[in-house]
């Protein structure tokens, strides 16, 4: 690791200052891809500004129907809170289920859907949802938000302030977990939000994508057979040492039937 | 079994409360006055001729202190094949091999200079696999090998570094009157070592221009005598002390990162801390040989096994180390634990451009296990006979000969088959759910435990308390406990009136390594053999002392000597060493020296090669797994595992029981998800965010099962159990999967991805009407 200066400002506005003085700033949230980042030295920021003291990024609530989580809670407390447990308890499952305790402990829903690694969780769960995420500018649709590897449409110093999502009559996530990073080497979220079902897929290709033939069967007929008359193409998904295309290909298929059974 | 004082316990280790507490020494916890701190620049590339090394800039940063490149350290060294030098000079032959190494005042500034080191490569073709390393016109990684020296002088292939045949019988000829014949071929994988505890060392130069070094190791015999190989130092100016090891595994059997910080201590003056980070260790250090093995097993319809040929390849990487030993070992185990008379292994270890194999638990018989164990199972399936039964019907016994002669004083091979047997059998359980296929397989096995020399020195200290020196190095096994569990039951005392000495050059008695599963059983014999000497000098003072024959005394619990059948006449230990140091005799001192005689023999025996000298005495075991496969993922869920070991004597059934446990684990990580994967010439997955070792979340129960037929030569009967449990993991897994799926996979690890392949094949065939 380089040595670089930490900041932890208390409110958006400083860190915003913050950032715009810095020669090389980098926001922190969790850290569990920046700080092994760093320490590979493969990033040499010379600011680090933490997130982690601003109270208006903190909290989980409902409000108008709609759940809504702060951009700074941790997969944990997204993991153990009542109000996901009783509006969308396949989202708490999904966050139980994010690498270790340890991560867990300390990575952020925020700092997750940032950093749009393609293998993991919380995308998946954003765009099949359907959710909208907050900004200081903006708000951004779940669509909209995703725009490939490590990419999303936020701006240069764009911060995340919440998350909303509606409230689903059926979702559940299942992954092919990674044995040793625990990401996912596919992940399929499955929701049904007022008769219209959305399938998002992640880790198989260089982003979260819809599986829009298995929303349209789902649409028709909700059941894990629904799937089976689906097949699935290898062109274009990820191979790496973990797993070829083409077994990524059948893990869409069958994570996609896991979650619609998991569902209910 | 007879009452006794500390065998056949199963205490906690002595050292159990400073590793919980965090108080426990590890190499990265020395501080010394004035220390340094190393780092090294690693190449990055796989074969390279070494253009030049700018360290100009490096030098040039404030507080760097020394920086070291392969000019400075032009000495060879290699168990078997004097090939590497500590940094590399001239050529780089695998990505990660070291190139330099500084020395500064902090370790953020040693790493900054190590980026200022401006190399320039010339890149060279590179063989990544021993097909490639084999092939005509090859690039050869040793173009001086005809030049280096070995320990063993015949002419090799270019890009060989060993071989060996072992053979009795006429396999060949034999093989034509089976009544079937089944042929495979077996690929593994790199298995990284990956000790908790990454390799370090801290290396200090006294007033005399004597360096001291300690760090994690498996010898500090064989780090003294290899540093001062490669430094070119008589090896009296080379003292080596083990510290804490974090496991070692076979990765710390030969000097990892010792000899370049005792170099950057000499010429800088100053104590030098160099530790690897993960990172650097996995790129740097060490993996198990991956192997491809050709197998040919002959039976007759009943099941008698009568041939068996072993042509085996071990991917070496690009220095020799053990791979002549772990050749001709893995040559030895080949034919399994079975009476067959006729047998011909042959093989070969191969220069790659990978990172150098090494010895790791098992030693290449997991390799050759894997290959042998999963056959036995397909000839079982073949001829529709049961695979414990087929084992039974061939098991060797007690009295029964080795390829090579050497006759078994005690095997226990038989009811180590019916425990595991009867033992996974009983379990009943609801059945899987739909799209899952269960079952249970098998593997038997056998291995050596002795090796080589080893010697013990044990003091009387004048309160009559006792300090026991081996130098064997306890590698997180236990020995330490167990080794003060049999000098404390040879001269009757408390385990904690024993204080077991921290493993030194200056101060210890030889010992060859911890390694070949050789402690309890090796340094265990040179122990109870120092106590009869204690015990013969405690007798001739007590005689005197209470003037009668020594021949009529005994040794009494809690420290005494007394009169045989005239309870009350006694003196203590302390009365007695008191009179040794200040009155008559001087101090009581035992010592032992051991040496295993083994041997071949020569005339129905062919053999050639490295690494067949004395060996040791063999160890019996047997293993079974039950799994589940997911017939929609290929994902293997192991629910649990049986491992029954021929111990020959318990020392601490809790030690055993956690060396099974242990073994076992890593076993199932070799069987299931273990692989440095290479993306060309570069390691792909050199982290554990990527290469998985299971954790305890990732483990079924697995159940020990210690069987007990003393070994007449073994300290209160022992012997060794610390590889045996790695190595028929794999076979009993594939088996088991077989069993559940019925397809034969061959190929480690056997990812879910693997499985599922095979799956889908399985099914082709049967649409095509080709399957069985």
């Amino acid at each position: 690791m380089y040595s670089f200066d930490y900041h932890k400002p208390a409110s958006l506005s400083d860190a915003a200052a913050l950032l715009g003085k810095a020669e090389e700033g980098k926001l922190m949230a969790g850290g569990q891809t920046l700080i092994p980042t760093l320490k590979q030295r493969l990033a040499r920021p010379t600011d680090l500004i933490d997130l982690g003291a601003i109270a208006e990024l903190k909290g989980i609530k409902e409000e108008g129907g709609a759940l809504v989580i702060g951009a700074m809670a941790r997969h944990a407390d997204v993991a153990a809170s009542d109000v996901v447990k009783r509006m969308i308890p396949g989202l708490a499952d999904l966050a139980d289920n994010i690498g270790d305790a340890q991560v867990r402990n300390r990575g952020t829903i925020g700092g997750s859907i940032a950093n749009s690694d393609p293998a993991a969780d919380y995308p998946s769960a954003i765009v099949a949802l359907n959710a909208t995420v907050h900004t200081v500018k903006r708000t951004i649709a779940a669509d909209a938000f995703f725009t490939g590897m490590f990419e999303t449409a936020l701006e240069e110093g764009e911060i995340i302030t919440a998350i909303r999502f509606p409230r689903a009559e059926k979702a559940a996530y299942a992954k092919f977990r990674n044995p040793a990073s625990r990401y996912a080497v596919v992940g399929a979220f499955v929701a049904r939000t007022g008769g219209s079902v959305r399938v998002a897929i992640t880790g198989a290709a260089p982003s979260v994508f819809r599986w829009t033939e298995a929303e349209a069967a789902l649409s028709a007929n909700w059941s894990a057979a629904a799937i089976d008359g689906l097949s699935v193409k290898a062109d274009g998904l990820n191979a790496d040492i973990h797993a070829s295309a083409d077994y990524r290909a059948n893990l869409v298929k069958v994570m996609t039937k896991r979650a619609v059974l998991a569902a209910g | 079994m007879a009452d006794t004082l500390a065998v056949g316990r199963g205490i906690p280790r002595l050292e159990a409360p400073a590793k919980l507490t965090g108080r426990a020494v590890y190499v990265d916890d020395i501080r010394r006055p004035g220390m340094l701190h190393a780092a090294l620049l690693l190449a990055p590339h796989a074969h390279a001729r070494i253009v030049s090394v700018d360290v100009s800039a490096a030098l040039a940063l404030p507080g760097v202190r020394c920086v070291l490149t392969g000019d400075d350290l032009p000495h060879r060294f290699g168990a078997f094949v004097k090939d590497e030098t500590v940094l590399a000079r001239g050529t780089v032959r695998y990505f990660g091999e070291p190139v330099a190494a500084v020395a500064a005042d902090d370790l953020a500034t040693a790493r900054a200079a190590v980026d200022l080191i401006v190399a320039t490569y010339e890149d060279r073709p590179s063989v990544m696999d021993p097909d490639a390393a084999l092939a005509p016109g090859a690039p050869v990684l040793h173009a001086d090998f005809a030049t280096y020296e070995r320990r063993r002088a015949s002419p090799l292939p270019p890009n060989v570094c060993a071989e060996t045949t072992i053979a009795e019988g006429d396999a060949e000829a034999a093989f034509a009157g089976c009544d079937v014949v089944v042929e495979g071929v077996f690929e593994t994988q790199p298995q990284v070592h990956c000790y908790l505890e990454p390799c370090g060392a801290v290396a200090e130069v006294d007033d005399r221009g004597r360096v001291t070094i300690w760090s994690p190791c498996q010898s500090v015999f064989r780090v003294q005598a290899t540093v001062a190989e490669a430094l070119d130092l008589p090896m009296s100016r080379v003292r080596a002390i083990a510290t804490m090891v974090g496991g070692a595994f076979g990765g710390k059997s030969d000097v990892t990162v010792q000899p370049a910080a005792a170099l950057l201590a000499m010429r800088t003056g100053r104590p030098v801390k160099l530790v690897l980070s993960r990172n650097d260790d996995f790129l740097s250090m060490r993996t198990r040989h991956p192997a491809r093995v050709r197998v040919r097993t002959g039976a007759m319809r009943d099941g008698t096994l009568v041939a068996r040929t072993v042509d085996l390849t071990l991917d070496g990487g690009a220095y020799a180390e053990d791979s002549g030993a772990v050749l001709g070992f893995a040559l030895l185990m080949a034919r399994g634990p079975y009476r067959i008379p006729h047998v011909r292994c042959v093989g070969r270890a191969v220069y790659t451009n990978r990172l150098r194999a090494a010895g790791f638990r098992g030693y290449g018989n997991p390799q050759v296990t894997f290959a042998g164990e999963a056959q036995i199972d397909d000839i079982a399936a073949r001829l529709g006979l049961d695979p414990v039964e087929i084992r039974l019907r061939n098991a060797m016994r007690t009295g029964d000969r080795w390829v090579g002669g050497q006759e078994l004083a005690s095997c226990g091979l038989t009811e180590c088959l019916e425990a595991v047997r009867d033992a996974a059998r009983a379990v009943r359980r609801p059945p899987p759910a739909p799209g899952r296929r269960r079952g249970t397989g098998f593997s038997a096995i056998a291995h050596i435990c002795g090796i080589l020399s080893t010697s013990a020195v044990l003091k009387v200290l004048e309160d009559g308390t006792l300090t026991l020196n081996t130098g064997a190095v306890d590698l997180g096994e236990g020995s330490d406990t167990v080794l003060a569990q049999i000098c404390a039951e040879a001269l009757q005392v408390p385990v904690d009136r024993v204080n077991f000495a921290v493993p030194d050059t200056d101060g210890s008695p030889y010992n060859w390594s911890t390694g070949g599963s050789r402690v309890t059983y090796m340094v265990g014999r040179a122990v109870t053999a120092a106590a009869a000497d204690v015990r013969e000098k405690l007798f001739a003072h007590a005689a005197d002392m209470m003037e009668c024959a020594a021949i009529d005394l005994e040794l009494r619990p809690g420290g005494k000597v007394g009169i045989a059948g005239v309870p009350g006449r006694e003196v203590g230990f302390r009365a007695i060493s008191m009179r040794a140091h200040w009155a008559v005799g001087g101090p009581v001192i035992g010592t032992a020296s051991v040496m295993f005689e083994g041997g071949f023999d020569p005339k129905r025996t062919e053999m050639t090669g490295d690494g067949i000298g004395r060996l040791g005495t063999y160890v019996f075991g047997a293993q079974a797994a039950e799994v589940e496969v997911d017939e929609a993922t290929g994902e293997v869920r192991v629910l649990e595992v049986w491992s029954a070991h021929d111990v020959g004597r318990a020392i601490n059934p809790l030690a055993v029981a956690g060396q099974i446990q242990g073994g076992v684990a890593q076993g199932l990580g070799y069987a299931l998800m273990e692989d440095l994967v290479y993306d060309g010439e570069r390691p792909a997955n050199p982290s554990l965010a990527d290469y998985k070792v299971p954790g305890a979340p990732d483990l079924p129960p697995i159940r020990p099962i210690i069987v007990e037929h003393p070994e007449p030569t073994g300290p209160f009967g022992a012997k060794g159990i610390g590889e045996p449990p790695v190595i028929g993991v794999a076979p009993a897994v594939r088996n088991a999967i077989a069993a559940a799926t019925g397809v034969r996979l061959a190929v480690l690890p056997m990812t879910p991805e693997r499985v599922l392949d095979a799956l889908s094949a399985q099914e082709e065939r049967s649409d095509d009407g080709t399957g069985d």
